[in-house]
């Protein structure tokens, strides 16, 4: 591979993930409410309103604010929550955990429903099983994710008592409370996820199969499943590795429902909560953290077309 | 006959069994130890008393700071730091001595210095601070240490209520000056409360630990209390039934009936001292005329409001007092039912007989005060009014109501106690919750008044006349009076459902099932 497309490529997502910070910054600004007031509540008039602005820093000009914050964040320091007080780093990185653990957990249930049902679904086109995993992928395409959360809870949590309704475990702590803590919220964004990639990987395999140097490999005399697992499933994966990275980034704005119907204490509830609370250093911070994430995936999806096909030469 | 004396027999022992069952409950001895799991509704904001407004902190802050003076639960006026009181004869000054040896949770003695060092700082004008600062006093309100257990506080004009207004909330705990951080705000007040703050884990947990200094002998009688968010009802109402956790704050009035019928779960009400009203804005037409007001008043159905608002679980009110008080006032001058010939005649009178287009504001983060807003459409599509429903979320609620943004909100007022929060802030004219634009000058004059003397009959008086007016005029067309709802497991104990919404955890303990 050459080192310094490499680079270039790493070059270019710093500047992304830099001009993500400007446009959210430049956002915050331009929408209505005020976090002086939001931490205040009704019981402040007009000049309290105005000391707390002061003392939150809010008056300075915009761009004055822009850089301080970005100086800050430069030297590893995310400033404070304007809500409360606390500093912002240590609680992203505290929130950053339980989602990244909550997205793979929900990608590994989804691939798991989705490899089989999609393979064998585009192995016999039209017969009995591809109807029902059609089906099954237009109901988890259309059902909100809150509702199915709420399904569960009724189901396992209400009903049968198996799992906990929501809250969250440090692995380090307990494994399986951990464990028993993140099955349903990981169920309910893997199945619709899921249900999702099913779809796409049928589609692939679908116009792999199709090919004709399947047919040549079948012509060969190579059994059925060599031929799917060398030939076919192969082929597709350049397109299938792109459907994953993509949901793996979708996951990650998934979560953000998921994670506020389990009160599961990850990046997505923080995130809602400082859009609601108007709290720009911590809606600055949670969404350079997604920035990031979203930007890594994507290098790192770029990274594996790679090593998947020989082919492909970048420079 | 012999089967009808064996089952009575039988039902004679059951009895028996019953009593004494029933009487061993009844005589359990609290013992101490144990972590109570607890799940609020909403995330908590500041912890810095002087800043936060959010009911979640203030309810974590209840049971870390202390007052000088604080209310008993069955709302009497009691002592706390301060063990008396008095007024001086101008009746500008009152004296305060303070309990001797109370310690804050870090081991040092609490002194009078403490109460001038939390008071200025929250009456500091460049502070930024919450509007509660006028529970201590006005500008221009002077606090001294007269000696390490005696403290004055002195206001421009006599303030009969000092006692009540210091112990109404925790907004006035007493703070260590060692909780203020270097750039001058609070992340962890440090107080002299039965619990101290142990760790705060952003909003996803907080976890209160029993402070060793407490100067109350064996209270409390928890080691830990730990706190967790969690906003959906079902999850957290499913967390309790399944002993994930012990004790909720506010379950959805919709699950009511059916978490009563689980009898693991203990469910306990009380008529909140609160209420939920309109708000219009008088600086706007039509609500600038009091016709239309009282027209708007007449037409509604509260009790339908409530039913679909709150699923039932509160009582119409004409005026913000409830029943529970005893600053009830029995005015109701707006009759039984809704009485849409009345509220049409005065629409008439005031030139809207063909009715006019309104907006409503409700938030859209509190469900009953949208689901208001739906019937109150309705019912005042019935005279002609026709009203679109504008819900946004908190911050650009407050942004809109505080700054004169609305035609009519929809809000609620808690926690309330002594007569003078029922009327002095939200209506005297220009005050800081005064958000209606409301100006009378009688009413001015009597709740001034009222807030001079401490005499409790004097005082009625002087409000039921005060209450008269604000009913008329109708800046508030006050709606419903909602219950108290807490649910928490059987072997909670200790724990007492308070009308001011405060939940005191000091005397909670926990059974071996």
């Amino acid at each position: 591979m050459n080192y310094s497309y490499l680079l270039q490529r790493i070059a270019l997502a710093i500047l992304v993930i830099w001009g993500v910070s400007i446009a959210v910054f430049a956002i915050v600004q331009l929408v209505p409410g005020d976090p002086a007031r939001v931490v205040l509540g009704v019981q402040a008039d007009a000049e309290r309103v105005e000391a707390m602005r002061e003392r939150m820093g809010l008056n300075r000009p915009v761009l004055e604010q822009y850089t301080d914050w970005f100086t800050g964040v430069l030297r590893g320091d995310f400033g404070n929550s304007l809500i409360t007080a606390q500093p912002v780093a240590p609680q992203l990185w505290n929130r950053f955990v339980p989602t990244l653990q909550l997205a793979i957990a929900s990608l590994i249930i989804g691939l798991l429903i989705a490899f089989p049902l999609g393979i064998i679904s585009a192995l016999y086109p039209r017969s009995a099983i591809d109807v029902i995993a059609s089906i099954i992928s237009q109901v988890g395409v259309s059902i909100p994710d809150f509702w199915l959360g709420i399904m569960l809870v009724i189901l396992f949590s209400l009903t049968l008592g198996w799992l906990p309704p929501g809250g969250y475990t440090p692995i380090n702590e307990n494994p399986l409370d951990w464990l028993s803590h993140i099955i349903l919220p990981a169920l309910t964004a893997g199945l619709i996820s899921g249900s999702i990639q099913t779809r796409f990987i049928r589609s692939a395999m679908l116009e792999v199969l199709n090919e004709n140097y399947i047919r040549t490999a079948h012509a060969k005399g190579l059994d059925r499943l060599t031929v799917l697992r060398r030939h076919a499933l192969q082929n597709a994966m350049i397109t299938i590795i792109t459907i994953i990275g993509l949901q793996m980034t979708a996951l990650f704005s998934a979560v953000v429902v998921v994670e506020i119907v389990f009160a599961f204490p990850g990046l997505g509830k923080l995130s809602l909560d400082a859009v609601l609370d108007r709290d720009y250093p911590m809606l600055q911070g949670t969404v350079l953290v997604m920035a990031t994430i979203v930007t890594v995936i994507n290098l790192v999806v770029d990274m594996l077309y790679f090593f998947l096909d020989p082919r492909i030469e970048y420079a | 006959m012999k089967r009808l004396f064996y089952l009575s027999v039988v039902t004679a022992i059951l009895a028996l069994a019953f009593w004494s069952v029933a009487s061993a409950q009844d005589e359990m001895e609290p013992q101490s130890g144990g972590t109570l799991q607890v799940a609020f509704q909403n995330d908590w904001e500041s912890l810095d008393p002087h800043v936060t407004s959010s009911y979640s902190s203030l309810q974590i802050l209840n049971n870390v700071l202390e007052t000088l003076t604080t209310f008993d639960d069955d709302l009497n006026l009691v002592p706390s730091l301060a063990t008396d009181w008095s007024q001086s004869e101008d009746g500008l000054t009152w004296t305060f001595n303070l309990r001797e040896g109370v310690m804050f949770s870090n081991g040092r003695e609490m002194t009078a210095e403490d109460v001038v060092f939390t008071y200025e700082r929250f009456l500091d004008p460049e502070g930024g601070f919450s509007g509660s600062s006028g529970n201590i006093g006005p500008e221009g309100t002077v606090i001294t240490a007269v000696d390490t257990y005696t403290v004055t506080i002195t206001t421009p004009d006599p303030v009969g209520v000092e006692p009540i207004l210091l112990g109404l909330n925790k907004a006035t705990g007493i703070i260590a000056s060692e909780s203020v951080e270097e750039d001058g705000s609070i992340q962890i007040p440090i107080g002299t409360g039965p619990f101290m703050i142990a760790e705060v884990d952003g909003t996803s947990s907080i976890t209160l630990e029993a402070n060793p200094n407490y100067w109350q002998e064996g209270l409390p009688y928890l080691d830990a209390i730990v706190i967790t968010p969690m906003p959906d009802d079902i999850v957290r109402e499913t967390a309790l039934q399944g002993g994930e956790v012990d004790w909720v704050l506010a379950i959805a009035p919709q699950s009511y009936d059916a978490l009563v019928a689980d009898d693991s779960i203990v469910v306990d009400t009380a008529p909140q001292l609160s209420y939920d009203y309109i708000g219009f804005n008088l600086m706007r037409e039509p609500f600038s005329d009091v016709r239309v007001r009282q027209a708007i008043s007449y037409a509604i159905d509260r009790q339908q409001i409530c039913d679909a608002a709150y699923f039932g679980l509160c009582d119409p009110v004409q005026g913000p007092v409830g029943t529970g008080s005893p600053w009830y006032f029995d005015y109701a001058p707006y009759g039984d039912g809704p009485d849409l010939e009345t509220a049409q005649a005065l629409l008439e009178e005031a030139g809207y007989g063909d009715g006019f287009e309104m907006e409503w504001l409700p938030n859209s983060q509190v469900g009953e005060t949208v689901r208001a807003a739906e019937v109150l459409t309705a019912q005042l599509s019935q005279i002609g009014i026709t009203s679109t429903i504008n819900a946004p979320e908190w911050a650009e609620w407050l942004e809109l109501e505080g700054n004169f943004m609305y035609d009519a909100y929809i809000c609620s007022w808690n926690g309330l106690i002594d007569a003078d929060q029922y009327y002095y802030l939200q209506h005297h004219t220009g005050l800081v919750f005064n958000f209606t634009g409301y100006s009378n000058a009688d009413f001015d004059a009597l709740v001034n008044e009222g807030r001079s003397t401490d005499d409790f009959d004097t005082r009625y008086a002087i409000y039921e006349q005060a209450n008269q007016i604000l009913v008329d005029d109708a800046p508030y067309v006050y709606m419903y009076n909602k219950q108290e709802i807490r649910a928490y497991a059987s072997n909670v104990h200790g724990f007492v459902v308070r009308p001011d919404q405060a939940n005191n955890f000091w005397t909670v303990w926990l059974s071996d099932e």
